[in-house]
């Protein structure tokens, strides 16, 4: 999937591909700003898990943390994805180090989009742990089931298994 | 001068409690996180071999949590913080062993 050139690598997926992460990592990117500077409370479920309590059972605790980091925690994460989408663009070519805030933001859309589709130990354990196998966004239609928005949870899973290969494939090149 | 008296004690109280009970960072299991992931970001955050990194990764997936750095208050928010950012479910509070 990974390219030399020019002392460089770079990324070697399909333009349908890359447009659907890229356009899910700008809606996500969108979606933290939105959130950044609100209460903990007001957030949705899928974005909180970007934005996790940090004492165990010690609230008091927590809204303190929070206070202090809750908007550095959501530039960090903006961070990551404008760079991101960066790497991304078609002829990109970038030092294997610059693949870590690839891995970063990669991670931080599957973590929302796996709350959002409620993924459990189970779908976890039939995924053997990693990602291994290539899934591509370019089959969203082949999963069509009984009502829109059946369709949309199974492109969206074919979108959250897609991005578990990147990933994957990503973290094996940097260790490489 | 009361006051201050009162206060330096209360802080050389909490100063004895922080060295007789260092603050420990737990991560807990999640069914979205790679393993790979995991792994990777112990390594890269705490500089631990793979194997280590590998062995404690287990631990959250198999015992659901492991804890991966202890000391200080301030030192265990830093590495919570870091944690979070790079979107592991990361705890800290005082050891209790």
């Amino acid at each position: 999937m990974f390219e030399e050139v020019d002392g460089g690598l770079q990324l070697g997926i399909d333009n349908h591909s890359r447009e659907v992460v890229v356009r899910l990592l700008r809606e996500l990117r969108d979606e933290v700003a939105a959130t950044k500077d609100a209460p903990h409370g007001d957030l949705p479920a899928h974005m909180k898990r970007l934005f996790p309590a940090a004492y165990h059972a010690d609230e008091k605790r927590n809204e303190e943390y929070r206070r202090l980091t809750h908007t550095d925690l959501g530039d960090s994460h903006i961070a990551a994805i404008d760079d991101a989408i960066d790497l991304l663009s078609p002829g990109r070519v970038f030092r294997p180090a610059e693949l870590e805030r690839l891995v970063r933001a990669l991670n931080a859309m599957r973590l929302v989009l796996g709350t959002l589709l409620d993924v459990s130990e189970d779908d976890a354990d039939e995924e053997s742990g990693d990602a291994t196998e290539r899934r591509t966004p370019d089959d969203e239609g082949n999963n069509a089931g009984d009502g829109e928005n059946d369709d949309t949870v199974a492109m969206q899973r074919e979108v959250y298994d897609y991005l578990g290969w990147l990933l994957h494939t990503c973290l094996d090149r940097l260790r490489a | 001068m009361s006051t201050a008296t009162e206060i330096t004690t209360d802080v050389n109280v909490d100063i004895a409690n922080d060295i007789d009970r260092p603050w420990v960072v737990i991560v807990w299991n999640d069914p979205i996180n790679l393993m790979s992931y995991v792994t990777w970001v112990f390594q890269k955050l705490f500089g631990y071999s793979l194997e280590k990194a590998t062995e404690l990764m287990l631990d959250v997936h198999e015992k659901g949590r492991a804890v991966v750095s202890n000391g200080t208050r301030e030192r265990a928010e830093v590495d919570v913080q870091r944690l979070h950012e790079h979107g592991l479910w990361a705890t800290m509070q005082r050891d209790d062993t």
